[in-house]
This record gives structure tokens, C-alpha cells and sequence, in this order.
């Protein structure tokens, strides 16, 4: 047990560190990448061409492939800057701060493609691509959430307060999360309830929902690799100036 | 394949679009934000 | 004062209207209960001003869609399986508005002959996704 812990200890130590982050990701990058195209070529094409067409909206369902991932990361994106938030506030551990950073804007465009896709998606099936329901609102704040951490980052020149406002800021948002969860449960939406169930029965055909899960993966797979490479492009700005990144530089390529 | 892209699947494709689009956009920014810097030591180093 | 504290400001004042205006759309949206319709036994038990629009949600009743020969009118009724409320509409209707699915429709609502008059109709599609094949096969 107390070897766990030390265990935990060193990793989490090691993981405040940049250059060795930065060596670790760069072994890890090629890896991942691959895996996330192949996910997300099999998971799409799976999705789009070869699942069976919806009995009652035809073809235009296979927004989902997109649609509902998009959505997934969005949110789950802003769940790890709450809790890096939290990181950083309590330890100050700057690999926190630089997370938040770097991730926000990859949440934002996410939460965006699940805005616009559901609007695209909506404008003929429901009749119209935008209603103030708990759902669709309670997104629309999520992507506020986001822009408003970039803009915060983006007015201090000093990292240090940067880091530790975006942080206040990232946890504030997280009451977001569980209003998005549950706003089709607690209150009449146009949004239908979730199709994919974790304790019970899924509401979506199996073979439809295996090429949706394939796509989860997949945007989540692809979040890894962009989150990796947009940590490393923050690490470069904050540490060029640092013997260790030139030697980098220098020797690599 | 070829009959779901001509049957007019406006919507799709837009959605399809888009999501190449985000793509995209996410992984070329940290590429040319990070390729930008390396250059600029490399040229101070040979300098 | 130094350029970069006036950016400061001018973000700090964008976030603060941001929050502000999120509140606001929150509270505005508790005001009318959160809730995006009224559901047929809402309507009954306790009747909105019939000079206030309003949404009306549930399922479009099974046999109740009259569609009118020469023009884009239709009747049909909204049920919550306890309830029902008598709609008229004239437009077009989204791709799937079909009676057994869900609709929200915008309009005012009569609570003295139980009728609702629409000038919108949204269709809810509920969170069910089969194959056309395996739904003509449970037919």
C-alpha cells in the first residue's frame, strides 16, 4: 500500500515536470496518432455507409457519428480543466495550469461542432435548428464557459496570475456539468433523453450503437493526441528560453 | 456509398465538413505554434 | 494607464456581461419553469393567459390528425396519456411530425374551449434509433 503511494507520488511529481513530459509525449504521440486515425476511420466510415438507415429519420441520423461524440468530449473536456483547476489552486502545480491553457481552446471547438451539428440536424427534423430548452442553453454556457477561460488566459501577462484565475474560473463552470447531464430528465426539452444507456438496455439498435461507440473512442483518442500536442506547443512557449528545450531542439532534427 | 452522397445528404456532408474542419484546426495550430518557436532557436543557434 | 491593463479591463468587463447575460438566460428561463412546454394536464390544472404564447408538448394522438383538402390546415390532439388538448395549425410541418410522436407546438391556448391555436410545430423525436428492416419485421 505504501509503496502505491510513493508510486503515485513520483508520477505525480514526474508529471509536474516539463521536460519530462515533453520527452514522454513525444514517445507516446506517434502511437496514439495512429490509433486515433484508424478509430475514427473505421468508427466514421462504419457509421456513415454501412450502419443501417433509421426507420423514422432515414438517413440524416448518422449526424450522430458526429453529433453526439463532439458533445461527449466537449463536456468531458471541461471536466478535466475543473479538476486540474482544483490542482492547481491546492498544489499550484503548474503542469495544471498549462493543461487548462492548452485544452480550452480544443473544448471550445468541440462544444461548437455539437452546437452546429445538432442546429443542422434539428432544422428538419424538429422544424427549427434552435430552441432555448435546458439542453441546448445549458451547451450554449458551456461554450461560454470556455471562451471566457481563453479571454481571462489571454488578458494577464503574468502566467502565474493566469494560471490561477483561469483556475477559479474552470471550477465555477463545473455546476455546468451536471445541468447538462440531467436537463433532459429534470424538465421538458425539445432534446430527446439519452439513447445510450450504461445499467440498462440502450435505446439505440446494437447496430447502430457499436459504430457510435467506435466514434466515441475515437473523438476521445483524438483529444488525447490534440491535448498532447497543444501541451507541448505551451511548454515550447513558456520554455524556450530554457537550456533544456534548446538542447532538445538543437539535437532533434 | 456513391448513393448517399448523391441523394443529396445536404446535411451530412455539412456536418461531415465541419468536423474535418475542427480537425484540422486543432491539430495544425499547436504544429505551427510549436514549429515556429524550434525555428527561431535554430536560426538564433546558427546565428 | 498602461495598454495592458486596459485589455485587462476590457476582458474582465466581457467575462463579467457574459456571466451576467448567462444568469440572466438562466433566471428567464426558471421564470417560465425551466420547462419548454406545458403538458396537456398543465394546461388544464392551471391554464396560462390566452394572450400570452405558449408551448404545448406530448404525442400527437393516434386517429386525430384531420388534414384539411384545399390548404395546409390540420387539427389534431396532444395527449399525456391522462389528458388532451385540441390543436389547429396552418403551415408546414417538420419531417417528423407523424401522429404517435412527440410535437411542441407554439401558440395560445383557449382554456374555455380547450383549444390551442398554433402558429409553430416542433417535432420531438424521441431517443429510439431501429433499422428500417427490423422495424417493418416487429410490424
Amino acid at each position: 500500500m505504501n509503496k502505491l503511494l510513493d508510486a503515485i507520488k513520483v508520477f505525480y511529481h514526474k508529471l509536474g515536470s516539463y521536460p519530462w513530459f515533453y520527452s514522454i509525449s513525444s514517445k507516446l504521440l506517434p502511437i496514439a496518432s495512429i490509433l486515433a486515425f484508424l478509430f475514427f476511420v473505421i468508427g466514421i466510415i462504419w457509421g456513415i455507409f454501412y450502419s443501417p438507415s433509421d426507420a423514422i429519420q432515414g438517413d440524416i441520423y448518422r449526424i450522430i457519428y458526429m453529433h453526439v461524440p463532439a458533445a461527449s468530449v466537449a463536456q468531458s473536456i471541461y471536466f478535466a480543466l475543473a479538476i486540474a483547476g482544483f490542482v492547481y489552486v491546492v498544489w499550484k502545480m503548474k503542469m495544471a495550469g498549462l493543461f487548462i491553457k492548452a485544452m480550452a481552446p480544443i473544448g471550445a471547438s468541440f462544444t461548437l461542432l455539437a452546437l452546429v451539428s445538432g442546429a443542422i440536424w434539428g432544422q428538419p427534423t424538429w422544424g427549427t435548428w434552435w430552441v432555448w430548452d435546458a439542453r441546448l442553453t445549458s451547451t450554449l454556457v458551456l461554450l461560454l464557459f470556455y471562451l471566457a477561460i481563453i479571454g481571462l488566459y489571454s488578458s494577464f501577462d503574468n502566467k502565474k496570475s493566469a494560471d490561477q484565475a483561469v483556475s477559479i474560473l474552470a471550477m465555477v463552470g463545473a455546476i455546468n456539468l451536471p445541468i447538462i447531464k440531467k436537463s433532459v430528465d429534470w424538465w421538458n426539452t425539445l432534446h430527446q433523453p439519452s439513447s445510450i444507456r450504461v445499467f440498462e438496455e440502450s435505446t439505440i439498435s446494437s447496430e447502430m450503437l457499436f459504430p457510435l461507440l467506435v466514434c466515441i473512442l475515437a473523438f476521445y483518442l483524438i483529444v488525447f493526441v490534440f491535448g498532447l500536442m497543444a501541451m507541448r506547443a505551451e511548454i515550447a512557449t513558456r520554455e524556450m528560453n530554457k537550456d533544456w528545450f534548446k538542447k532538445i531542439v538543437i539535437n532533434n532534427d | 456509398m456513391i448513393e448517399l452522397i448523391i441523394n443529396n445528404h445536404l446535411h451530412l456532408t455539412l456536418v461531415s465538413i465541419l468536423t474535418v474542419i475542427v480537425l484540422l484546426i486543432n491539430l495544425l495550430m499547436p504544429l505551427i505554434k510549436l514549429n515556429k518557436i524550434k525555428k527561431s532557436l535554430k536560426n538564433i543557434e546558427t546565428t | 494607464m498602461k495598454q495592458h491593463r486596459k485589455n485587462r479591463i476590457y476582458v474582465i468587463l466581457f467575462i463579467g456581461i457574459s456571466i451576467l447575460i448567462s444568469i440572466f438566460l438562466v433566471f428567464s428561463a426558471l421564470q417560465e419553469n425551466i420547462n419548454l412546454f406545458y403538458s396537456p394536464t398543465d394546461l388544464q390544472n392551471n391554464p396560462p393567459m390566452s394572450d400570452k404564447s405558449i408551448r404545448a408538448g406530448g404525442l400527437v394522438k393516434e386517429n386525430s390528425l384531420l388534414r384539411n383538402k384545399d390548404s395546409l390546415k390540420i387539427n389534431f390532439e396532444i395527449t399525456d396519456l391522462k389528458n388532451t388538448v385540441s390543436v389547429t395549425y396552418e403551415g408546414l410541418l417538420p419531417d417528423l411530425f407523424k401522429e404517435n410522436k412527440g410535437v411542441v407546438a407554439t401558440g395560445y391556448f383557449y382554456a374555455s374551449t380547450n383549444e390551442f391555436v398554433a402558429y409553430e410545430i416542433l417535432a420531438k423525436h424521441d431517443e429510439n434509433y431501429v433499422p428500417k428492416e427490423v422495424k417493418k419485421a416487429l410490424e
